[in-house]
């Protein structure tokens, strides 16, 4: 009976752990996952595209805002916008839309410094998560 | 349908290319990040279906539409809202906000596929034949004279047989003067009368001893219209 006790115990303990790590997620792949039509090979093919074409993203982004090239930083956000939706990256979406309509004047300039610097760190723990589903995939 | 996809992003372009592989009557000919060689590609070929994005480096996709003689059926796909008024003025079939999920992109699909179908409906000229010009003498070619349709460089060739028909054109133009009940493209330099195909061994098909190469794109457009046990 002991035994038993401390099996759901533990088990449930596991399983809150689980939780919490999955509901600390970035990402979210339920929408790649829906339309992979469980082909595996689709589902790890999109995770690499985004890991291969998502950091040059990130530099052109940060390269953008330090030459105050506000035309080129409003393009690198709109096309980070569809990896944001693919990849469920909610956080990231607010962000992006905010750089994609910037107008800086020298009052902001430093909020959208900020901003770049929050959507470069969010894609950096989005590549990361990423990372590790592929890894996972593959294994 | 033939379809072509045109994209700077790559992660977009697998999405639809996975959509476009679910549905059974759509066709990918082939897909492009760059507007500027879709653009030539829609100038030589007929692409039934064009899915397009908007704001591309180069061209962006309502300019590539503009300067399209002959459209295909259009349905844009961008991440953005603000082109949607725009894009109507330029008859395209939909618009899809990006990503699009699979319900919403069939949905698009469908109507694209009803306007096809209609437009195929329309009766065909009630010709049998088609004049073409050799040494400045306009020669009529009776359609049901004709074994294949060959592309060679600059110029198509028109084979009867005992003899045939040079014309300096392109299989595009020359597609368009053909009955498309009687005639199918099965190769990008080939078309042939559809009735008479006597043989078809895997690639290939002959008609009158010549085989010809059947174009993994034309592939399934041609098995569907053969009468096959």
């Amino acid at each position: 009976m002991f035994d038993y006790l401390k099996n759901v115990y533990i088990g449930s303990k596991v399983l809150s752990i689980v939780l919490r790590m999955a509901q600390s997620k970035l990402i979210n792949l339920d929408f790649v996952k829906e339309n992979s039509f469980n082909n595996t090979a689709f589902l790890k093919e999109v995770l690499e595209i985004f890991l291969q074409s998502t950091p040059g993203l990130l530099d052109e982004l940060r390269e953008a805002c330090g030459a105050n090239d506000w035309d080129r930083l409003k393009k690198v956000a709109h096309k980070l916008k569809p990896q944001a939706q693919t990849f469920g990256i909610g956080a990231l979406e607010p962000i992006l839309e905010y750089l994609e309509n910037v107008n800086p004047d020298a009052k902001n300039i430093n909020e959208v410094i900020e901003f770049v610097e929050r959507a470069v760190g969010l894609v950096n723990e989005a590549l990361n998560e990423v990372n590790i589903e592929l890894h996972s995939l593959e294994s | 349908m033939r379809c072509i996809i045109v994209d700077d992003d790559e992660l977009s372009i697998k999405l639809i290319q996975q959509f476009v592989e679910q549905t059974d009557f759509l066709e990918l000919f082939t897909s492009f990040t760059d507007p500027v060689e879709a653009s030539n590609l829609l100038m030589k070929e007929d692409i039934d279906l064009l899915f397009l994005d908007v704001e591309m480096p180069n061209l962006s996709g309502l300019e590539l539409i503009k300067n399209l003689e002959q459209k295909p059926q259009i349905i844009l796909i961008t991440s953005k809202k603000d082109y949607a008024l725009e894009a109507f003025e330029y008859q395209v079939t939909d618009y899809l906000l990006k990503p699009p999920t699979f319900p919403r992109f069939l949905k698009a699909v469908q109507k694209a596929k009803e306007i096809h179908d209609e437009r195929v409906k329309v009766p065909i000229q009630h010709v049998e034949s088609l004049y073409v010009k050799e040494d400045n003498i306009w020669v009529n070619v009776p359609f049901d004279h004709i074994l294949w349709v060959e592309a060679l460089g600059d110029y198509v060739t028109i084979n009867l047989g005992s003899k045939k028909h040079t014309v300096l054109t392109t299989m595009k133009a020359i597609e368009k003067r053909l009955p498309i009940d009687k005639f199918a493209r099965v190769h990008r330099s080939f078309i042939v009368p559809v009735n008479k195909i006597q043989n078809l061994d895997g690639n290939m098909l002959v008609i009158e001893k010549k085989f010809i190469p059947i174009g993994k794109s034309y592939r399934k457009s041609l098995m569907d219209r053969l009468n096959i046990l």
